[in-house]
C-alpha cells in the first residue's frame, strides 16, 4: 500500500526511472489478471504491453490521481474488454501455464492443484465476461464492490448481483464436474 | 472448507508470470521514453514570472487608473468630465480582476472613501497575505498596507506631465514590486532567525 503510494508519488513527479519498477511490481498481477479474464495468456501480455506501453508514453503529461495499482487495473479491465469479442479461449495453454508455476513441491499434491485449477479455469471460461471480471476483481485483485463498481463505471448493485451469479454458476459447475 | 472459500483460495493462488517476450518488449519501451520538452523548464520559468509579475501588473492597473484620471482631468470631454464629476463627488466600491494568459484572475476590491482616495484590497501574493493600497491621487501619495506582517510602506510620487509623468508611475510600480519580492525573501529570513536569537522581527523596508 505504501510502496504503491510512493510509486505514484515518484511517477507524478516525473522520475522516469520509476517506470521499470512499476513494471517489475506489477506485471505478474495484471498479467494473471488479464489472462483469467480473456482465458488466453498471449492476449493478456498484449494488454498489459499496450497498457505499460501508454503509461510510459505519457509520463511527463499524465497525473494519476487514484493509486498506481488502481488505475493500471482499470486500463488492463477496460483493454480487456475491447478486445473480448475477439478473444479465444486458450484453457490448454493456461492450464500447461499452471503446472509450470505450480508452488507445491510434492508431485503428488502438485498433480491434485492442478487439476483443481484446470476445472476452475475451465469453469471460469463458461462464466460470462462480465461476471467472471467481478469475480476475479473480487478475489484475485482483492478489490471492494465499491471499487470495482468505479473501475466497471457500473452502479454497484449490478456489480453485487454479477458478482452473486457468477459465483453460483462457477459453485454449480465445479459440483457438477465433480460429480462426474 | 466450503466451496466458495476453495475457489476464493486457488483464484487468489491464480499466477501467470509475465514472460521474457513481454519483458524484452517493455524493455524497449522503457529505453524510448520521452525526454522532456526542452522548453519546459522555460515555460516554468515563465509561469513562475508571471507569478511574480502579478504586483506589477496590479500595480500598473492602478496607476493606469491614476493616469487616465489624471490625463482626463483637464475635461476637454463633456461626457467623461460628467463621469470624473462623479468619482470626485461621490463614494462608491467596485471589483477589479485582473487576469494574465487565461490564468486564475487575481481579483481586487476598490472602494473611494472619499473623493481622490482610492482604496485597493487583494491576495495576489501567496504567502503575504492581504496588501491594502490607500492612493491619494489628488497628491500622488500612496500607502501600502502588508496585513499579515504588519508592515506599512509610504510612497510619494510627484506627478509630473506627460511621459515624465508615466514613467515616474511606472518606476514606482516596479519599485513595489521590488519590495513585495524582498519582503517575501526578508520575511523568510527573519522567520528562520527567530528562534535561535529569540528577537522580534522588525520592520526591513
Amino acid at each position: 500500500m505504501l510502496q504503491d503510494k510512493i510509486l505514484t508519488w515518484q511517477y507524478n513527479h516525473g522520475r522516469t526511472d520509476v517506470l521499470s519498477k512499476i513494471y517489475r511490481h506489477y506485471k505478474d498481477h495484471l498479467v494473471t489478471l488479464a489472462a483469467a479474464m480473456l482465458m488466453n495468456k498471449s492476449l493478456a501480455e498484449d494488454v498489459v504491453h499496450s497498457v505499460f506501453a501508454r503509461l510510459i508514453r505519457s509520463c511527463n503529461s499524465l497525473k494519476i490521481t487514484t493509486s498506481m495499482r488502481k488505475y493500471l487495473v482499470t486500463c488492463v479491465v477496460n483493454e480487456s474488454r475491447n478486445i473480448n469479442k475477439s478473444a479465444f479461449s486458450h484453457v490448454q495453454e493456461l492450464s500447461q501455464e499452471l503446472q509450470m508455476n505450480s508452488s507445491e513441491t510434492r508431485p503428488d499434491k502438485a498433480a491434485v492443484e492442478n487439476e483443481e485449477k484446470l476445472l476452475l479455469l475451465e469453469a471460469m471460461s463458461s462464466v460470462p465476461f462480465e461476471q467472471r471480471q467481478v469475480i476475479l476483481l473480487r478475489h484475485h485483485g482483492q478489490m471492494k464492490f465499491r471499487e470495482i463498481a468505479a473501475i466497471l463505471n457500473e452502479p454497484i448493485n449490478t456489480v453485487q448481483g454479477r458478482y452473486r451469479y457468477g459465483l453460483e454458476k462457477l459453485r454449480s459447475l465445479l459440483i457438477s464436474e465433480k460429480e462426474k | 472448507m466450503r466451496p466458495s472459500d476453495k475457489i476464493n483460495k486457488m483464484l487468489k493462488e491464480l499466477n501467470f508470470p509475465a514472460s521474457s517476450r513481454l519483458d524484452q518488449k517493455i524493455a524497449l519501451e522503457l529505453r524510448n521514453i520521452p525526454q522532456k520538452h526542452p522548453d519546459r523548464d522555460m515555460q516554468i520559468w515563465r509561469m513562475f514570472m508571471n507569478r511574480k509579475m502579478m504586483p506589477v501588473s496590479a500595480v500598473l492597473a492602478i496607476i493606469m487608473i491614476t493616469i487616465i484620471y489624471f490625463s482626463f482631468s483637464s475635461g476637454s470631454n463633456v461626457a467623461f468630465a460628467e463621469v470624473l464629476k462623479a468619482i470626485q463627488t461621490t463614494s462608491y466600491r467596485f471589483t477589479l480582476s485582473l487576469s494574465y494568459n487565461n490564468e486564475k484572475p487575481n481579483i481586487m476590491k476598490a472602494m473611494v472613501l472619499e473623493p481622490g482616495i482610492i482604496r485597493y484590497d487583494t491576495e495576489f501574493l501567496p504567502g503575504l497575505g492581504t496588501l491594502s493600497s490607500i492612493s491619494n491621487i489628488n497628491n500622488g501619495e500612496s500607502l501600502l498596507l502588508f496585513h499579515e506582517k504588519k508592515i506599512a510602506q509610504k510612497l510619494d510620487s510627484t506627478m509630473e506631465e506627460g511621459f515624465a509623468g508615466t514613467r515616474a508611475l511606472l518606476q514606482s510600480a516596479i519599485t513595489i514590486s521590488g519590495t513585495c519580492g524582498a519582503l517575501k525573501t526578508a520575511a523568510k529570513q527573519i522567520s528562520a532567525e527567530r528562534p535561535s536569537t529569540g528577537l522580534k522581527p522588525k520592520a526591513f523596508l
